[in-house]
């Protein structure tokens, strides 16, 4: 071979050797595994591992409550697993998906209904059937769903590693805690919890362009561990008071409360003057509680604050304690709101207190025509090691809230309400899970105007929810240089804390993927799930569309990621 | 007595006597015109409700009042209280007292039994009852029918008025119950006969496609409840997770008669259409209970509730028989956007009359095949509380509302006060004058707004004085209620300065109006420990 052949072969080889990176780098891209129209409206879905070998089934339920499954079979396309079976009460079902046996990672569906607790499994032919009738005799689900509806009502409370069951019914909840020991399982009613649900109520009136609405909303019961010994606790608020109920070592939460609080009993003796003109807006009535670890002990303390007095409660061994306060506080104004948060860097919570001026009456007829001031002072009171706060403000800020004239926000506010929409599009509808199989978490996330999926790989964990808020606060009251807030400027700041999840997450780094969902015309904005359906590594990723102007069509792709 | 200082006597006391037969009839008006009564609560209740109906069929209302025990929200007692021709209506001890079930979420009041007199109803999640209250316990009770009532959870410290609920559906003297269940209007109709009252559960009016329909929702949602506009953000932007969230919105249906055959007919709205359930030959009564009827007719709404009305202070739908030819008319009330201050518009349409080419149309009788109203009155200032009622007793609807006018001087005054004008428009033949027939102002002070002046009032109530033209009702601070008289003179409507009633209240007393048809109405007024009961003699 002469000399150049030599060289370019070289050259040639060198020219190979670069680009086989390149070759097995081929871009990666979403691939439509399968679509799914079931025939029921309102289909809910849910992925449910019923061998407990690491890979899910995709659970279909709909609104008149049949049951189907769908896999990805060896083909790799989506298949149905067998007939569609029903759901005896529809309109009465609660459901959700749990491992009941210890130490399983065997899932069953679990179906609260009058009938009582049933769980369903497939059959041979893969339709879902019961295979225990009733979980216990006296569970039964009294409410009215209307349709189906998945709830987190089974978990593990007591930390066994077995499922226990919170069922709401109204006003209160039931709790049925499984029975320790090997034989038949059995679940225990061991109390029934005071609920505060959230309502909505209108009965209509004689105008037509009025609605009947019913709106009921049950909050999750509160469950944290309350004196620090590794076992969950559960916090029940019940209108002013709030009760504790503490686990047992034998891992039971005991039906009477161990300690009640009535924050009624914390009153300062200020005289409430309410809303005046011209003066500090006093802020709530009755007492409000906050709890916080002040101490760095590992058990929540707490902080009722009430007009101008603030007691300070630290959590004794025992568990929560109300008898003996670390510290009281009284300031010599009234205070319009007060939180708990970090300000600063180090370990230990701190005060604020914020004090909103109300304008005179003179002002505020003035403010219909004009731009009106509010002035709010902030003040800031460090926490210390021994969990107690700094008796003087370590800072103090003077902020100001300016309001365009009133008239023309209540003419306009239409032009706010899009703004507000504009801003609350920020918090993009996302699922995270492991996309790509390499152990590590991604993010597929809805663009803000819902045409298209832009996917992560490889992201952090975002801060939890109260440490963002803390964020918030601290860069809002104290860090911003600019004192001045504007109802537009609120908003921004507004959208930016809806984003900053999503900011946290792809640290502002450029989607790796971006796929086109379906028309938004036709389709409402998709719920994502991220779900392992076949035997590859990594998660499928799972879009439920309803079709707009439909009485509840849904549609269902199923995408897996993979080189183009 | 001398004879000069009995002269002087006399002298002295002819006028002073005749000042006293002169105030005489005054001192007896005022003591005349009103009587209060006051029903107190024991210590450990809570006031919470009233409502009036003759329990005991001797013609005369009674009351029944929802008391509830403080400190356990869930607690509640109905008192019955009698009412006797003495000089005090109602005794302080109740006649009946009767403990709610923990399941009744609504009440309401009719004769639903072959017991003399009206009956309270009980509405719970699974149906309605009538409660018996002489009966013993175990009778006291009498199922009516089986429903999905749309609220199933019970509230705390009340229960839901479902007066609304009661219509002759059928026009046949008796009366019927309508409920709305989450996928329709649900109606049960009574029947009587030499065994009693019997209910019997009917058809179920269908929700309109467009009510059930998807739609592409931001994460503000709007929604007009109770009169008002309602701002919710979408709780999934937030993250939570609750044990259950249920959800369920229907339009507000209309019982009138739409094509006026007699008999009742439903009309709702949707966004953008108005729907018609009208009921023919038989009527619903004839329907199974299985039976689902949709809508009838549709008509593009001449105003579509999009999302820009939607967000509207103003906007407003209504239908009512305008006119008194037995159909019903429709208004239809906006905000202008155009206008740089604050007005609002008025759309009136007469069933039959049409506007336009075409008028008159058997497939639009009641917006014209262009939706053309058939008036438009446009008013200035901020629109507050619109009312159709016949407040000058010609049997005609006639239009009243509050306008606050904002000016800038209003602004400079040291006494931060603020206008508010009341108008009325006389209504004749389904329309309405063109200028306002009755201006009447009330001055308002800035504290008094505070709380976003909930507890203002300044509306018509019943004719008190008997010369056929109803009064007005002012509570121009939250502790004080006066009323006035309107009265008519050569044609024209005045509100005499000297307020004819007035008392204080407590600040956080409810107003009730208790109406009976063919009584003079009277007041109730809910302070928390008792009712305060004012009646008109």
């Amino acid at each position: 071979m002469s000399a150049s052949l030599r060289s370019l072969a070289a050259r040639l080889g060198c020219a190979l050797i670069a680009c086989a990176p390149l070759a097995a780098q081929a871009p990666l891209g979403l691939r439509l595994l399968g679509t799914l129209e079931p025939e029921s409206l309102f289909v809910e879905l849910r992925a449910i591992d019923f061998d407990g070998d690491g890979r899910s089934e995709l659970l279909l339920v709909g609104e008149d409550g049949r049951l189907g499954l769908f896999g990805v079979g060896a083909n790799r396309s989506l298949a149905a697993r067998g007939p569609w079976s029903a759901l005896p009460q529809p309109r009465q079902s609660l459901l959700a998906i749990a491992a009941f046996e210890k130490g399983s990672a065997q899932q069953e569906l679990v179906v609260a209904a009058p009938a009582g607790i049933s769980l369903w499994r497939p059959r041979e032919d893969g339709s879902l059937a019961p295979h225990v009738e009733s979980l216990a005799r006296r569970a039964k689900f009294r409410l009215r769903t209307e349709r189906p509806r998945f709830s987190p009502f089974v978990l593990d409370l007591d930390g066994d590693e077995t499922a226990d069951l919170v069922l709401p019914q109204g006003w209160i909840c039931e709790l049925w805690m499984r029975e320790a020991g090997d034989g038949e399982a059995r679940w225990k009613r061991q109390a029934e919890i005071p609920l505060e649900l959230e309502t909505e109520i209108a009965l209509g009136t004689e105008l037509l362009s009025d609605q009947l609405l019913a709106s009921y909303r049950v909050p999750a019961l509160d469950i944290q561990d309350l004196n620090g010994d590794g076992r969950k606790d559960l916090l029940v608020a019940s209108g002013r008071k709030r009760a504790y109920h503490l686990q047992t070592a034998a891992g039971e939460i005991p039906a009477k409360p161990d300690l009640e609080l009535d924050l009624d009993t914390f009153r300062d003796t200020t005289p409430e003057g309410g809303l005046r003109l011209g003066r500090t807006l006093q802020g709530a009535k009755e007492s409000q509680l906050d709890q916080r670890d002040l101490n760095g002990d590992g058990r929540p303390d707490h902080v009722i604050a009430h007009l101008r007095k603030i007691w300070v409660f630290h959590a004794a061994e025992r568990g929560p304690q109300f008898t003996e306060p670390a510290q009281i506080l009284r300031v010599a104004e009234d205070v319009t709101w007060q939180e708990i948060a970090h300000l600063d860097d180090d370990r230990w919570p701190d005060l604020v207190l914020m004090r909103v001026e109300v304008p005179t009456a003179a002002a505020i007829l003035r403010g219909l025509f004009a731009e009106m001031a509010i002035a709010v002072k902030v003040l800031d009171y460090p926490g210390s090691e021994g969990g107690k706060f700094a008796t003087l403000p370590r800072r103090t800020r003077d902020l100001v809230l300016r309001l365009p004239p009133l008239l023309g926000l209540l003419k306009d506010f239409t032009k706010y309400l899009q703004r507000l929409e504009t801003e609350t599009s920020r918090s993009r509808v996302s699922a995270e899970g492991d996309l790509d199989g390499d152990g590590t978490g991604d993010l597929a996330m809805v663009t803000e105007d819902g045409t298209a999926l832009e996917i992560w790989l490889g992201v952090e964990k975002p801060l939890p929810g109260r440490e963002r808020m803390d964020a918030l606060f601290r860069r809002v009251l104290f860090e911003e240089s600019d004192p001045e807030w504007t109802i537009e400027r609120l908003l921004a700041l507004f959208g930016d804390f809806l984003a900053s999840r999503a900011l946290e997450l792809t640290k502002g780094r450029a989607p790796a993927l971006r796929y086109e969902l379906r028309s938004t015309a036709e389709f409402t904005t998709p719920e994502l799930a991220l779900l392992p359906l076949d035997e590859q590594p990594g998660a499928e990723l799972v879009l439920s569309y309803r079709k707009i102007g439909s009485l509840g069509a849904t549609v269902i792709d199923v995408l897996r990621l993979g080189k183009d | 007595m001398s004879p000069l200082s009995t002269r002087v006597t006399r002298a002295l006391a002819a006028p002073f006597v005749l000042l006293v037969l002169a105030t005489a009839p005054l001192a007896a008006q005022q003591r005349e015109f009103a009587q209060t009564t006051a029903l107190q609560l024991p210590e450990e209740q809570r006031l919470r409700g009233v409502l009036t109906g003759d329990f005991d069929g001797d013609g005369r209302a009674d009351l029944a009042l929802l008391a509830v025990k403080k400190g356990d929200s869930f607690v509640r007692t109905l008192r019955i209280h009698l009412r006797r021709d003495e000089a005090a209506p109602f005794r302080g001890t109740p006649d009946q007292e009767l403990p709610v079930p923990e399941d009744a979420v609504a009440w309401a009041c009719a004769d639903a039994h072959a017991d003399p007199g009206e009956e309270l109803l009980l509405f719970t999640a699974t149906g309605a009852y009538a409660l018996r209250w002489k009966a013993s316990e175990a009778e006291r009770f009498v199922p009516l029918f089986a429903c999905e009532f749309l609220w199933q959870l019970p509230q705390p410290r009340r229960l839901h008025l479902w007066q609304r609920g009661v219509v002759d559906l059928d026009r046949d003297g008796d009366l019927d119950l309508w409920v709305p269940e989450p996928d329709g209007f649900r109606l049960a109709f009574q029947d009587r006969d030499a065994s009693g009252a019997h209910f019997h559960r009917g058809a179920r009016l269908d929700l309109p496609l467009e009510a059930r329909a998807v739609k592409k929702q931001g994460k503000v949602r709007s929604m007009r409840v109770g009169g008002r506009v309602q701002f919710r953000l979408d709780s999934s932007i937030f993250g939570a997770s609750p044990l259950l969230d249920l959800k369920t919105a229907l339009p507000t249906p209309s019982f009138v008669d739409f094509d006026g055959d007699g008999d009742l007919d439903v009309v709702a709205q949707t966004e953008r259409h108005v729907h018609v359930w009208v009921q023919e030959g038989q009527g619903w009564r004839a329907r199974e209970e299985s039976a689902v009827v949709p809508p009838t007719l549709r008509f593009d709404a001449p105003v579509p509730m999009d999302d820009e009305r939607r967000t509207d202070w103003f906007y407003s739908t209504r239908v009512r028989d305008l006119d008194r030819d037995g159909r019903a008319d429709a208004v239809v009330i906006y905000g202008d956007q155009k206008a740089e201050d604050f007005r609002s518009l008025a759309q009136v349409f007469v069933n039959g009359r049409g506007n336009g080419a075409a008028a008159k149309t058997a497939e639009a009788p009641l917006f014209g095949p262009k939706g053309y109203p058939d008036q438009l009155l446009a008013i200035n200032g901020y629109l507050v509380n619109p009312r159709f009622e016949d407040v000058d007793g010609d049997q005609h609807d006639d239009f009243a509302l509050l306008s606050l006018r904002f000016d800038f001087s209003d602004a400079m005054r040291a006494s931060g006060s603020l206008d508010v004008d009341l108008f009325l428009f006389r209504g004749k033949g389904g329309t309405f004058s063109k200028e306002p027939d009755l201006a009447h102002r009330l001055t308002v002070k800035g504290e008094t707004m505070r709380g976003g002046g909930g507890q203002m009032e300044l509306r018509f109530c019943g004719d008190l004085t008997g010369d056929g033209v109803r009064e007005l009702l002012v509570r121009d601070r939250s502790e004080h209620l006066a009323i006035y008289w309107v009265r008519s003179r050569r044609g024209a409507l005045e509100v005499l300065p000297q307020a004819l009633w007035e008392m204080n209240l407590d600040e956080d007393a409810e107003l009730q109006l208790l109406d009976r048809t063919g009584q003079r109405q009277e007041l109730a007024i809910l302070e928390e420990g008792q009712l305060l009961h004012v009646r008109f003699p």
